[in-house]
């Protein structure tokens, strides 16, 4: 049996006492695979991302990342082999140059300017964005934002990769750059977003949320063509279904 | 382009020079960052009616306005904040002062006139070695240098961080005032009546993304103490440029 890498026991979160946000989860992730969390809006898709580093606190059941607990003490253990790509990108870029918030990560774990520099080209070319190394964070496209933010995690080396909406306000072209690019890593990853598309094309597994509960836990194929599931929990069948069955998106 | 989205480019515009490719912005950081303080601390340690030597001070910003190519322009736009300040700070000295240090034609030149000029000479010498020194140094090896100087980590932290939330700021009033005046387009400015709400939501989301980008770092392995800049080692070049000016200061102050 492949060994656990993530483990959700019981685990309930609210910002507000008495209003649950997430209500006794329970799921693991073994091996490499890929999740997929999907659910309507404000359904705490991104709290669960936020609760495995230790962005919000665990207060209610455990969370286990590779045999450690999500604690106060295990925090810097954890985000080491945690990449977590935010939904903003222009929240997790804060540094002047590619070059430089690449490097920071590397450099704050201490390692040497060589070493650093070794990380960076790595992760650059990793996501095929060497030529923009030196350019201002400022002037990018938000197409080009987002594979900074991817390349900012990898030269973190992760054993583990969380993505918050990683498809958000890119064109089709960025969306498909992107989408190739997380299927060649071979890390786990666990990827929530309201793009079924994208998690048909990424994901093995998907997990759907609906009322702070997991409604469906199992393989992709089968939950994202269950359009009266889909439907229940406030999401449509992924635009690929829903145009062979010659449904038009609604405009509303 | 509204006055925010002035100041934003402004604080961009400043960034890009400081990553530019130049001679003067490859030295090292903590070589550039000293000289500013003792190219400073000299040029207020003349006398107030030393206006005749203090002058000659201006042979450091004029080079280094000239080899690196900076803007001289766009610092002289930046003297018209402080020069206001200094006037009023010397206002009164060319009423207290009246003693005639010589004559130009007919006019008196008094001891009061020549120490307030003094004052402004001492202030725009002092705008100009520190626009020199951001335009030609990034804030992070600005906070590396003043690491390196052993000012303490939390003080050169909130340095950095407020300086890096300054655009957060300036950016996020940028998009409310934009969304207002797509809203209110006959109006001219922001109605005084809104200030409020305006600016609760300018600080409530400001937190919100001074948040994220905290979350960031964290997420980053950030744990308190910055490591931001490339371990590049002083070169034997860095201490012969930071000898040389202060010898030129040394002759130009005691000579």
């Amino acid at each position: 049996m492949e060994r656990r890498r993530i483990e959700f026991k019981d685990v309930s979160f609210s910002y507000e006492a008495g209003q649950k946000v997430l209500d006794r989860i329970t799921f693991s992730l073994q091996g490499n695979e890929s999740i997929g969390l999907i659910g309507a809006n404000g359904v705490g898709k991104s709290t669960l991302l936020k609760l495995m580093v230790g962005l919000c606190p665990v207060t209610e059941g455990e969370i286990w990342i590779d045999g450690l607990a999500v604690t106060e003490k295990n925090l810097p253990g954890i985000r080491e082999k945690t990449g977590y790509v935010f939904q903003d990108s222009d929240s997790q870029l804060f540094m002047t140059t590619v070059f430089e918030d690449v490097a920071f990560a590397p450099r704050n774990y201490g390692l040497g300017e060589e070493e650093v520099k070794k990380r960076v080209e790595t992760a650059l070319e990793m996501v095929h964005i060497s030529h923009l190394r030196e350019k201002q964070i400022y002037k990018m496209s938000g197409g080009e934002k987002k594979l900074v933010t991817i390349a900012t995690v990898l030269s973190m080396k992760p054993s583990l990769m969380l993505l918050d909406e990683p498809t958000v306000a890119l064109d089709p072209g960025n969306r498909s750059n992107l989408i190739s690019l997380l299927n060649g890593f071979t890390f786990p990853k666990i990827i929530t977003s309201h793009d079924l598309d994208m998690i048909w094309d990424t994901c093995e597994r998907t997990i759907l949320l609906y009322d702070g509960k997991i409604q469906r836990d199992g393989d992709t194929r089968e939950i994202l063509q269950d359009r009266e599931l889909l439907e229940d929990c406030g999401l449509r069948l992924p635009l690929r279904f829903a145009e062979a069955e010659g449904v038009r998106p609604s405009p509303a | 382009m509204s006055k925010i989205e002035g100041a934003v480019r402004e604080v961009h515009r400043m960034e890009s020079l400081a990553e530019k490719d130049q001679w003067i912005n490859r030295i090292y950081p903590l070589v550039k960052l000293i000289l500013t303080i003792i190219y400073i601390a000299t040029v207020v340690s003349f006398g107030k009616y030393q206006i005749s030597r203090l002058l000659l001070m201006g042979i450091y910003p004029i080079v280094i306005f000239v080899l690196g190519e900076i803007s001289f322009r766009d610092a002289l736009r930046r003297l018209r904040f402080i020069l206001p300040l200094v006037c009023v700070a010397g206002l009164f000295n060319p009423l207290f002062d009246r003693q005639i240090f010589f004559y130009v034609g007919k006019i008196k030149v008094t001891g009061g006139m020549v120490s307030m000029a003094t004052l402004l000479v001492k202030g725009a010498y002092s705008v100009f070695a520190s626009y020199l020194l951001i335009a030609t140094t990034s804030i992070e090896k600005i906070c590396f240098s003043l690491r390196k100087m052993h000012v303490p980590a939390a003080f050169v932290t909130q340095l950095l961080l407020t300086y890096r939330y300054i655009s957060v700021l300036l950016e996020e009033a940028g998009r409310i005032t934009q969304a207002y005046c797509l809203r209110a387009p006959r109006q001219k400015g922001v109605h005084f009546k809104v200030w409020g709400s305006l600016t609760g939501q300018l600080l409530l989301r400001s937190i919100d993304r001074a948040s994220q980008v905290y979350e960031s770092m964290l997420m980053r392995g950030y744990q308190g103490e910055f490591r931001y800049v490339s371990a590049r080692k002083c070169k034997k070049g860095d201490w012969f440029y930071l000898l040389a000016w202060l010898a030129v200061f040394a002759v130009l102050r005691l000579v």
